[in-house]
């Protein structure tokens, strides 16, 4: 069954379908795998869009995160109250794990896809025969023009492309991060170092695989870096953070970015009408720190009040 | 900057976990493997020596005639294990065998091998006492090295489109060669006479265009034919026609003089295995695990249906000595004897559940009534034509586990 699903609903397909874009572009592989992994980023671009927003409501609930961290030692009482954190903002934890968990086997089939229909040994392609649809102009195409850009999408990368591999890399991470600032210093330094330490391990993937595979690397995180400057539409972007280990400053206060608002996104169905909606948490960021616990214990103090007014006026009418 | 705090630590752990799953999970295998066929050597001093792939890296000579077949069979491998050889000044670096070793000289002294990976031919004494290296290509070999009948000269060709004819007794320059840049060369070329051109040498091309090269004009070109589809099979030549397979499932028979379709027939999947030419009849497995036989002057079925071997076959079918027995081994180890007149099958047999071949892409070895398979594994296997048993009987210098009663060894 899981092979029926992997091979035969998945990976043989995708062969297929890229097979029959490199016949579409002029028999040439190259072009078929940048054009093959913008499709599927488009495809995915839901998931992606939703794992971003997740992950900047997460980042934004950094300092009340903390705070419960600082103020309850017994786990269990601190998970309890960071699960009515998550409720009073309507934030979904598994909201960034499910887009992930979705994208993954895509990625891992894309990636196989491409190792497979490269060819690189005897034995590979003849192992292609069996996944190929029975069409003549199928069979034609193979085995695939391996030329691309003076360089063979066989043979192992080189450093001209392993380095724009990593600085494509880089720029994704650092287009897809928001800054945490000084209120969380953790984050801050994890980001840093997932901003030097993917692009180098990428980088040292292209140069280890087939360079189809970099292509392949480059062109996603291209789209990445594309996608993820449209959702978040950063302003005021200078030199120096284009050279920093910094990711996206976080956006001043004000209405949910624009890419947001167009896709539509459904809010969290359990998200309060008065609590922010998680994309509009970082715009706390503006805010000292602390000042968004202030913030929800305001509106603690609200809802106590209304409810104290709803039981007041309850007991009038009666 | 790149100092990392004990509790960001484990964060870095998570890109790399990352990685590896992604690697892991991504393992498709690249490695060549080689699918060099078994061969026997000229007899030199009464012992019964085959050479075999014993895995990607290795050749050994094995003496059959020892049961069981362990350790001392092996008479010598190469290269060593410290990867060197007496007469080669370098280590070698071996990465997948497979061509099939052809042997050269008056009386058969030396083996031909030849690298995929490195692309360096290599002339290895049958007794295994040195080697030397006899032609060095930019590209990857694939194709088996095809030596003239006076044992002299080899023709090499390569993934880089070139056909080498290399002297071997002064090796490491090209007597000629021709280049067909537009493609790679993977199918081994056969050699053939023309009453028009003297001697050909036929190369099939990856882009699926056959050269007949002019073996005595320097490899000038006699005529070329065109498929639509890719070449990664052999050619075989038999008595003035040219036999081969193509991707799009067709299978042709042309002239040798003129390159012209004598005749062509529809399989139903890839063709990658050799003909087998005898008795006026043509047999050749596809990739579907089909099993087709034509009449070699109309290409008319001789039987009333293909044979279904029901999984691809790379190996070429073989026959018997007494020629009553075509023997078709398909990639998944299973062997099928088939009646070669009516394409009937006798027997079908598979090795036992814990112990049978794994993958096989090399050609059969018949001697007598034994069928001998080298899997990819590089063990040896052995069955015997009245016998539905597939027997263990070599596994890298160990002893396989026997069959019982054992199988005696070959005549």
């Amino acid at each position: 069954m899981l092979n029926f699903l992997w091979n035969d609903l998945l990976i043989n397909p995708m062969i297929n379908a890229l097979i029959i874009l490199s016949n579409a572009l002029f028999d040439n592989y190259g072009l078929a795998i940048i054009a093959f992994t913008i499709v599927i980023r488009v495809l995915t671009y839901p998931l992606t869009i939703r794992q971003l927003r997740t992950t900047r409501a997460m980042s934004a609930m950094q300092p009340q995160l903390q705070e419960i961290q600082k103020k309850y030692k017994d786990p269990k009482r601190r998970q309890q109250e960071m699960m009515k954190l998550y409720r009073e903002v309507g934030f979904n934890p598994l909201g960034c794990a499910v887009p992930l968990l979705l994208q993954f086997p895509i990625l891992i089939a894309l990636f196989q896809v491409i190792r497979r229909t490269l060819g690189t040994t005897p034995e590979a392609l003849l192992s292609l025969s069996s996944r190929l649809y029975d069409w003549d102009f199928i069979s034609q195409a193979v085995p695939l023009n391996r030329d691309f850009l003076t360089m063979d999408l066989a043979a192992n990368g080189g450093f001209p492309l392993a380095i724009l591999v990593g600085v494509a890399t880089f720029y994704q991470q650092k287009f897809s991060t928001s800054r945490s600032g000084a209120r969380d210093d953790r984050q801050a330094s994890m980001n840093r170092t997932m901003l030097y330490m993917m692009p180098l391990m990428i980088g040292f993937f292209t140069i280890t695989l087939p360079s189809g595979l970099g292509v392949y690397w480059l062109a996603s995180s291209v789209v990445g870096v594309a996608l993820a400057y449209l959702y978040n539409r950063p302003r005021n972007l200078t030199w120096r953070w284009f050279i920093s280990l910094e990711g996206l400053p976080t956006p001043p206060a004000g209405p949910a970015p624009a890419a947001e608002r167009d896709s539509g996104a459904p809010n969290e169905p359990n998200e309060p009408t008065e609590a922010p909606e998680p994309d509009e948490a970082p715009d706390r960021a503006t805010t000292p720190a602390g000042a968004p616990a202030d913030a929800a214990a305001a509106r603690r103090r609200r809802r106590r009040r209304r409810r104290s007014s709803g039981t007041a006026a309850r007991e009038r009418s009666e | 900057m790149f100092h990392v705090k004990r509790a960001d630590r484990r964060w870095l752990m998570a890109p790399l976990a990352a990685a590896i799953v992604l690697i892991t999970a991504c393992g498709v295998s690249n490695d060549p493997d080689g699918w060099a066929s078994p061969l026997t050597l000229d007899d030199a001093d009464g012992a019964d020596v085959i050479i075999i792939r014993t895995d990607r890296e290795h050749i050994a000579a094995l003496d059959i005639s020892v049961r069981p077949l362990d350790e001392a069979a092996v008479r010598w491998e190469f290269p060593r294990e410290n990867d060197g050889f007496p007469g080669l000044t370098e280590p070698v670096d071996a990465h997948g065998f497979y061509g099939t070793p052809a042997l050269l000289g008056p009386d058969g002294e030396e083996l031909i091998l030849a690298d995929y990976d490195e692309g360096t031919v290599y002339a290895v004494r049958t007794d295994g006492t040195s080697a030397r290296i006899i032609f060095d290509v930019d590209g990857r070999v694939v194709a088996s090295v095809i030596v003239d009948p006076d044992r002299t000269t080899a023709y090499i060709t390569a993934t880089d489109g070139c056909v080498y004819a290399v002297d071997t007794e002064s090796p490491g320059t090209a007597t000629w060669s021709f280049c067909d840049p537009e493609s790679e060369v993977w199918g081994t070329p056969d050699l053939a006479q023309s009453r028009t051109y003297g001697g050909l040498l036929l190369v099939p091309g990856l882009n699926g265009r056959v050269s007949a090269l002019q073996i005595e004009r320097e490899g000038r070109l006699a005529w070329t034919f065109q498929t639509d589809a890719a070449i990664a099979g052999n050619v075989v030549v038999s008595e003035g026609r040219a036999y081969l397979g193509d991707f799009n499932s067709i299978f042709f028979a042309l002239d040798v003089e003129t390159g012209d379709v004598v005749w062509s027939a529809l399989g139903a999947d890839w063709f990658w295995t050799t003909a087998l030419v005898a008795d006026g009849t043509v047999y050749a497995a596809d990739l579907s695990g089909m099993v087709w036989a034509w009449d070699v002057d109309s290409g008319r079925l001789v039987w009333d249906a293909p044979y279904d071997a029901g999984d691809p076959v790379r190996a070429q079918p073989a026959l018997t000595d007494d020629g009553a027995v075509l023997v078709i081994v398909t990639r998944k180890a299973e062997f099928h004897a088939i009646v070669p007149a009516t394409g009937l099958g006798i027997w079908t047999t598979k090795g036992t559940e814990d112990d049978r071949p794994d993958d096989v892409l090399a050609d059969p070895l018949i001697r007598g009534d034994a069928i001998l398979i080298n899997d990819e594994d590089g063990r040896l296997f052995e069955a015997r034509v009245n016998v539905d048993v597939v027997c263990p009987v070599f596994r890298a210098k160990e002893a396989a586990s026997a069959c019982s009663p054992p199988l005696a060894a070959a005549p």
